[in-house]
């Protein structure tokens, strides 16, 4: 692999998806502890602390490098919980931990002043003086930013903040609420990604089929969509339901739509911008074969001044694809 | 919560073969293959190979308890009953027809889907998305399932025809290789009355 200067973080939510993420292409790899410590904490998924320490132990055999998510916000009274996850992520050797809380980016420095701190998306951090004070207070060293700005936007904020380094969401679930304050899941089921890590948690979701072949999605006691049973779906999450108003049923917050940054990996890379992202631990390991070895034939051939935007359509929720805000046109 | 059994599953090669099992007469047990003592002994046999073959997964499963899938191939006259963890862990085929037992949650896509996400060559994501696995009931139960099996690294030839002579297996493979080839091109002779129907309607 030719070195590029924009790197590819690909996302692991088991040992085989990191590996699969490793062969194709990843220059490094996230993961979270199979606790409420990250934003991903679904049932079966995630790494224990041992596994933890193997995959730290197989990503640097391949010369590439791990990073460990603990992007969720301390719950008031159980902070040992997260500070243990700080500590085995140090013990396991990542070569960065991804964190949101600014209690937690205390404890870091503190405890292990030679740990690499990168700001989690859940940490909404948009602004050149917010970035620039989290630099300057904890040593932050990159912050993944928001999915709400513009490709002019980035560029701007990249050079703000230089030399803190931008990574930015490429591919995969989009969220375009205001990350880490979201109180959407919570208020439904009383758990939100925020501080439980998990965004409509699976025991509050329920399908049905009803007598008419249509299927039903609830979270908790509402009822999100209903829709024929061979049309497209998306993950079952109030901001993508389908709800009246106004005498009229639709999509009131955003679409089931997957986030596709393919065609501005050129415009990135002169913006600056040091690192991709691609979202999905939650993802089986063949979704990350695939859209990591498409992103990184896309970043070399950008790299070397020729472009082919990759095919991912399988791959999304609702069988559709957005710019996002990388294209926004409103206000 | 269950699937309405009499909806008519997806054309596809593997109902094909099912529909044509019943109506040759050299073939009459391919039709309910699944339904005697053979069968289930087969699907035990099966069960317990993956079991020992992938130990640290069951592992991950055993918090499932006594917990039940009900899988449903659509293409197929029969159902299995899944039982990773538990008391009494193992793998029951469920003729068509038959009473349903309880299950914690259901599974249901072509068995080629099936295959495919047991063998996590296929994200379980896409394949909700697109609408071909469709799933009820414990949606706990099937993320633990599917996240442990698509870590799993199971390949069905390697894990339950190891034993098998070389020479067998190459026969297995011309035969299945002649006989998919034969039925994918049944099911594009039967969808084409639909497709030139499709082709007709749009401007």
């Amino acid at each position: 692999m030719t070195a590029s200067p924009l790197s590819l973080v690909c996302p692991a939510g088991t040992p085989a998806a990191l590996d699969a993420a490793v062969e194709a292409g990843a220059d490094a790899v996230y993961c979270g502890f199979a606790d409420a410590t990250n934003a991903r904490n679904f049932p079966g998924l995630n790494f224990s602390p041992v596994e933890m320490r193997a995959a730290v132990a197989r990503t640097h055999k391949a010369g590439r490098s791990l990073y460990i998510a603990i992007n969720t916000f301390p719950r008031a009274g159980e902070e040992a919980a997260w500070h243990r996850a700080v500590d085995n992520a140090a013990e396991a050797g990542a070569d960065a931990v991804i964190l949101a809380d600014l209690g937690l980016l205390a404890y870091a420095q503190a405890t292990h002043p030679s740990l690499r701190l990168h700001l989690s998306v859940q940490a909404a951090a948009s602004t050149p003086e917010a970035i620039r004070y989290l630099a300057q207070t904890f040593g932050v060293q990159r912050v993944v930013l928001p999915r709400v700005l513009t490709l002019a936007e980035v560029t701007e904020l990249t050079a703000a903040v230089a030399p803190v380094e931008t990574e930015v969401f490429a591919f995969g679930g989009m969220c375009v609420m205001a990350e880490g304050r979201c109180q959407l899941s919570s208020y439904v089921t009383g758990q939100s990604p925020n501080t439980h890590g998990v965004c409509s948690p699976a025991g509050a979701v329920q399908f049905r089929r009803e007598p008419g072949g249509d299927v039903t999605a609830r979270l908790g006691n509402v009822t999100i969509d209903r829709h024929p049973a061979g049309a497209p779906a998306g993950y079952p999450t109030l901001c993508k339901g389908r709800f009246r108003a106004n005498a009229t049923t639709g999509y009131l917050f955003e679409e089931p739509t997957s986030l596709n940054a393919a065609d501005h990996i050129p415009g990135l890379i002169k913006a600056g911008v040091r690192a991709l992202k691609i979202e999905g631990r939650q993802r089986g390991r063949a979704y990350v074969a695939r859209v990591v070895g498409e992103f990184r034939r896309a970043i070399d051939a950008a790299v070397a001044g020729g472009f082919t935007v990759p095919d991912l359509a399988s791959e999304m929720e609702g069988g559709r694809a957005t710019a996002g805000a990388y294209d926004r046109r409103w206000r | 919560m269950s699937l309405d059994p009499t909806d008519p599953p997806p054309l596809s090669p593997v109902l094909l073969a099912g529909l044509a099992a019943r109506v040759l007469p050299p073939l009459p047990l391919l039709g309910r293959p699944l339904a005697g003592p053979v069968a289930a002994r087969l699907s035990q046999m099966a069960f317990d190979r993956l079991r020992r073959r992938h130990e640290p997964v069951f592992q991950r499963l055993a918090v499932l308890g006594e917990r039940a899938f009900l899988v449903d191939p659509s293409d197929l006259p029969v159902r299995f009953l899944l039982r990773p963890a538990g008391t009494r862990p193992g793998l029951w085929p469920i003729a068509d027809g038959s009473t349903l037992p309880p299950a914690a949650a259901t599974l249901r896509a072509p068995l080629a889907a099936l295959l495919a996400l047991l063998e996590g060559r296929v994200d379980g994501d896409s394949l909700f998305f697109s609408r071909q696995l469709m799933i009820e009931g414990d949606m706990e139960a099937v993320l633990i399932l599917r996240n442990a099996v698509d870590g799993a690294d199971i390949a069905l030839e390697r894990d339950l025809a190891a034993r098998l002579p070389r020479r067998v297996l190459t026969m297995a493979r011309r035969w299945y290789g002649d006989v998919d080839g034969l039925l994918h091109l049944m099911a594009r002779a039967a969808h084409q009355p639909v497709a030139l129907a499709v082709a007709e309607v749009q401007p």
